[in-house]
C-alpha cells in the first residue's frame, strides 16, 4: 500500500485532518527506537486505499526533543520510506508555518500542502491565490477545512493523483565543500537528497549507530568548521526570507483576525492574576465531581451486571474446576476492568476538552513558576491532572516536556498522584473508618477523607519531586517556550476519538495485566499443595463427625481452611512478618500482593478471599471486613490502625505493574521503573509503620 | 541603542535585533520569530515566572530568567 506521511507545526489542525481522513480506520503503533505513538489509518479514495501515517507537530525538523527525532529518523529510513507528503498550514499562520514545509520539500518526497481553517480565513477576509502559491512551491495546494470537511475531496482527489507527482526534486544544493562527505552518507543512504544528507551531517550522533561514519562525519565537521548551531540559524534565517517573499506575493486580501482579538479577551480572565487560579481550581473541582458522583450510576450498573451474571453462570454451570475458573476468575476479572470505563471515559473528556479550546496551554504557562520550584514544568501540572485518572496516559503526556530532568522527574512522581485505581481501595477503607456523616452541613466526612488522600498524594509528589531536584544532575538548561494557540471552539470529533483511543488503550494494556493476574489470582486461592489442602479437609470433617459442628459450620470451616492452605495463603503468610508492624494480617498481605500487579485487584482480591471464605454470605465486603476478627486476641482485625496505615500505604506505594511497564517504555532503561518502584514503596511502608505505630 | 526585555513594561513593542542564547534563538526563531518584527510582552503569569511575548500574530510563554537573551531596539 502506498504511504502518506502526515506532518505540520504544532496547533495547526493535523489530529483533526488525521481523524477526518481516516475516521475510526486508526490504530496506534510505536515508531521504532522512540516513544512517539505511531498513529495510522487508512484513507479510502474514489481510486484505492492508502495508509496515512501521523507524525508528531514540529515546527522544524531539527528536533528541540528526542521524541521530535522520530521525524527526521523517519524520513532517513529507507524501509519506512514515504510516497507522498500530506502538509498541513494554519492559513492564518501561512508563513511561519511554511518553515517545516520548505524542508520537507526539500526532502525530494512529493508534497501536497493544505491551507487549513480556510473557513475562518474566509469569515476573516484572508485570501492567499493557491494558484501562485502552488507555483511558487512548485506542488499541489489547497484550501481545506478539517472541521467543516471543506476541500478534502480535492484532498483526496489530489492523493489519488500521487504517481504523477515527481520524486527526488529539491531546491537544495549542497555546496561543492560537501562533495567529500555526501559520498560517504550516500554510500549508507543511497536515494537521501541533499538536504537529507545535510540533515544527516546535523545529527549523525544519534541517527545512526555506525561509529565510524559518525567519526568521519565529526572529522568532516571540525575540518570545514561547520557549527551546527550556526548553520541551524542560517538555515532558518534563509528559508523565512524566501518565504516571507512568497507569502507576501501570494496574499490577495489580508484578513482582520477575529479569534486574535477574542483570544486576548478571553486571556483577561483566564490568565487573571486572581480569577485565572481559581477558574483552573474549579474546574478541576468539577472534574472531580464528575469522575466521583457521574461516573458512579453507570459503575453501579456494571458493577450489578457483572455480580448478576457471575450468580446466574454459578447457579447453570455444572460442578466443575473449569465453571469454578468461568465465575471466581474471569467474569470478575473482566468486570474488573470494565468498571473503570466511565470514569476514564468522563476525564478524557474533560482533559480533552480543555486542551481542544487551548486552555491546557494556558495552565502550563500560569504554573510553571510553582511547578519549577519543585524542579517540574508548567506541562507536569497537566500530566499530574491526567494522572489522577491513570498514571500510564500521564506518563505518555510527558513527552511535551522537552528537558529531560523535567521530565524524567515528572514521570517519577506523576504516579503518587491518586489514580482512579485506588478510588475502590479508597472507597472500601474509607467507608471502614470515616462515619457517613455530613458536618458544617454540607460535607460530607468520607468526602473530605477522599480530598485529603488525593492531597497526601498530591503533597507525597511534590515533595519527592522537590528532593530529586537536588539529586538528580542535569547540565541542560530548561526552557517553557510554549506557544499559546488562540481560543477555539472544541472539534467534538477528535474529543470522542481521544477518549475513544483512551478507553481502548485502557482496556488493552491495563485490562490484559488485571484479567491475568485475576486468573492467576483464582488459580492461587484455589489450589495448594495437595497433602495439606487434604488434611485440612480432613480435620474439619473429623469435627463434623464428632458433633463439634454442624453441616453449615463444617462447609464455611473447610473454605476458609482451604484458603488458608493454598497457595495464596501460603505466600501472604510467607510476607505476614514483614507486614505485620503495619498491622496487616496475611489476607491483606495476599491482597497487597496481588496489588502489586494493579491496585484495582485489592477490592477483587478481598472480596475473592472472602467470599470463597464464606461464599454463603453476601454481605458487602465491608460488613465482612468489621466481622472479621484477631485469630488471637479475637479483637476487630480492621481497627481504624489497620485501615489508615493500609490507606496510607495504598496512597503511596507503587503497584501498578502497567505504569512501569509504560515508564520503562518512555526512559528506555529499567533504571527509571525500579528506582520508581523502590522509593514509592518504601514511601508507603515507613508512613504505614508510622501510622500504625502511633495509632495502635 | 540596545536593551533587553526584561527593561519593557507590559505592552511597550519594540523591534527584536538579537537573541543571545544560541540554542534559544534557533528555537525561537523556528517558531516563527523574526529579527527585526515588532516583540511586546502581553501577560505575565498570575504567580510570576513566565510572561506570554507577542510578535505580530505569534504568542510564545516564555520563562523570565530568559528575557534577558532577547534584546530589542531602545
Amino acid at each position: 500500500m502506498r504511504r502518506i506521511g502526515l506532518f505540520g507545526n504544532p496547533n495547526c489542525g493535523k489530529t483533526t485532518l488525521f481523524n477526518r481522513l481516516t475516521g475510526l480506520n486508526q490504530k496506534t503503533g510505536n515508531f521504532p527506537g522512540v516513544t512517539v505513538d505511531k498513529k495510522q489509518g487508512l484513507i479510502n479514495t474514489a481510486v484505492g486505499k492508502y495508509m496515512l501515517i501521523d507524525f508528531p507537530g514540529t515546527y522544524s525538523l531539527y528536533p528541540s526533543s528526542r521524541d521530535e527525532r522520530v521525524v527526521l529518523k523517519g524520513l532517513l529510513n529507507e524501509k519506512d520510506s514515504l510516497d507522498l507528503i500530506l502538509y498541513v498550514a494554519d492559513i492564518e499562520q501561512l508563513e511561519r508555518h511554511l518553515l517545516l514545509f520548505s524542508q520537507l520539500r526539500d526532502t525530494g518526497i512529493p508534497c501536497i500542502l493544505t491551507l487549513n481553517m480556510i473557513d475562518i480565513a474566509k469569515a476573516n477576509g484572508l485570501e492567499y491565490s493557491t494558484d501562485r502559491l502552488s507555483r511558487e512551491l512548485a506542488c499541489p495546494v489547497v484550501g481545506i477545512s478539517s472541521r467543516t470537511g471543506e476541500g478534502i475531496n480535492e484532498v483526496k482527489e489530489l492523493i489519488d493523483m500521487e504517481s504523477s507527482y515527481t520524486r527526488g526534486e529539491s531546491g537544495f544544493k549542497l555546496s561543492a565543500d560537501f562533495n567529500s562527505i555526501k559520498e560517504v552518507v550516500a554510500r549508507v543512504y543511497p536515494s537521501a537528497s541533499d538536504y537529507l544528507i545535510y540533515q544527516f551531517v546535523h545529527h549523525a550522533s544519534w541517527l545512526t549507530d555506525e561509529k565510524s561514519l559518525v567519526e568521519q562525519v565529526d572529522a568532516f565537521k571540525a575540518k570545514s568548521s561547520f557549527v551546527s548551531l550556526d548553520e541551524q540559524m542560517q538555515d532558518t534565517m534563509q528559508r523565512f526570507d524566501k518565504l516571507e517573499r512568497i507569502t507576501q506575493k501570494s496574499l490577495v486580501k489580508e484578513g482582520r483576525s477575529l479569534t486574535e482579538r477574542l483570544t486576548a479577551r478571553l486571556d483577561e480572565v483566564v490568565t487573571h492574576r486572581v480569577f485565572g487560579p481559581i477558574l483552573f481550581f474549579a474546574l478541576m473541582m468539577f472534574v472531580f465531581q464528575a469522575i466521583y458522583a457521574w461516573a458512579s450510576y453507570p459503575m453501579d450498573l456494571i458493577d450489578g451486571a457483572f455480580a448478576e451474571l457471575a450468580s446466574y453462570l454459578g447457579g447453570v454451570l455444572p460442578e466443575h474446576w473449569l465453571s469454578s475458573l468461568i465465575v471466581d476468575g474471569i467474569v470478575p476479572g473482566i468486570g474488573g476492568v470494565v468498571i473503570f470505563i466511565p470514569q476514564i471515559a468522563i476525564l478524557f473528556l474533560l482533559i480533552s476538552l480543555l486542551e481542544e479550546i487551548g486552555y491546557m496551554a494556558r495552565v502550563a504557562f500560569m504554573f510553571d513558576r510553582i511547578m519549577q520550584y519543585f524542579g517540574l514544568n508548567g506541562r507536569s501540572l497537566v500530566a499530574m491532572v491526567s494522572s489522577a485518572a491513570c498514571a500510564i496516559p500521564a506518563v505518555m503526556s510527558t513527552r511535551t516536556i522537552s528537558d529531560w530532568k523535567e521530565r524524567i522527574i515528572t514521570i517519577m512522581v506523576a504516579p503518587l498522584i491518586s489514580c482512579s485505581a485506588r478510588i475502590p481501595v479508597y472507597a472500601v477503607l474509607v467507608g471502614f473508618v470515616v462515619p457517613r456523616e455530613t458536618v458544617f452541613g454540607i460535607f460530607n466526612l468520607q468526602g473530605l477523607a477522599f480530598g485529603a488522600l488525593y492531597l497526601l498524594g498530591i503533597v507525597g509528589a511534590l515533595l519527592s519531586a522537590l528532593l530529586m531536584k537536588f539529586i538528580i544532575r542535569s547540565n541542560h538548561k530548561s526552557y517553557l517556550l510554549l506557544e499559546m494557540p488562540g481560543f477555539k471552539k472544541p472539534d467534538f470529533r477528535n474529543v470522542g476519538l481521544t477518549v475513544w483511543e483512551k478507553v481502548r488503550t485502557f482496556v488493552w494494556e491495563a485490562g490484559k495485566v488485571i484479567f491475568v493476574i485475576s486468573i492467576v489470582l483464582w488459580g492461587l486461592s484455589s489450589y495448594g499443595p495437595r497433602e495439606k489442602m487434604a488434611m485440612a479437609e480432613q480435620e474439619v470433617e473429623e469435627m463434623l463427625v464428632s458433633g463439634e459442628i454442624d453441616e453449615t459450620g463444617a462447609e464455611v470451616l473447610i473454605a476458609t481452611k482451604k484458603l488458608e492452605n493454598s497457595y495464596a495463603g501460603h505466600m501472604g503468610k510467607f510476607i505476614e512478618p514483614v507486614i505485620a508492624p503495619l498491622g496487616f494480617d496475611w489476607k491483606m498481605g495476599i491482597a497487597l500482593i496481588t496489588s502489586f500487579a494493579a491496585r484495582e485487584v485489592f477490592v477483587g482480591t478481598m472480596a475473592t478471599l472472602y467470599a470463597v471464605g464464606d461464599a454463603e454470605d453476601e454481605a458487602g465486603l465491608i460488613e465482612r471486613m468489621e466481622k472479621e476478627k484477631h485469630p488471637v486476641t479475637g479483637k476487630p482485625l480492621y481497627s481504624i490502625a489497620t485501615a489508615l496505615s493500609l490507606l496510607l500505604f495504598y496512597v503511596f506505594a507503587m503497584q501498578c505493574m502497567s505504569t512501569l511497564a509504560v515508564v520503562k517504555r518512555e526512559t528506555k532503561s529499567w533504571k527509571w521503573p525500579l528506582i520508581q518502584f523502590s522509593y514509592m514503596t518504601a514511601l508507603a511502608y515507613f508512613s504505614s509503620l508510622l501510622a500504625y505505630t502511633m495509632l495502635s | 541603542m540596545k536593551q533587553n526585555l526584561t527593561s519593557l513594561n507590559k505592552g511597550e513593542e519594540r523591534r527584536l535585533i538579537d537573541i543571545v542564547d544560541k540554542n534559544l534563538k534557533n528555537r525561537l526563531m523556528e517558531m516563527g520569530l523574526r529579527l527585526g518584527a515588532p516583540v511586546k510582552i502581553v501577560r505575565k503569569a498570575p504567580l510570576g515566572g513566565a510572561c506570554i511575548i507577542q510578535s505580530k500574530s505569534l504568542s510564545i510563554a516564555i520563562r523570565t530568567q530568559q528575557l534577558d537573551k532577547i534584546i530589542v531596539e531602545n
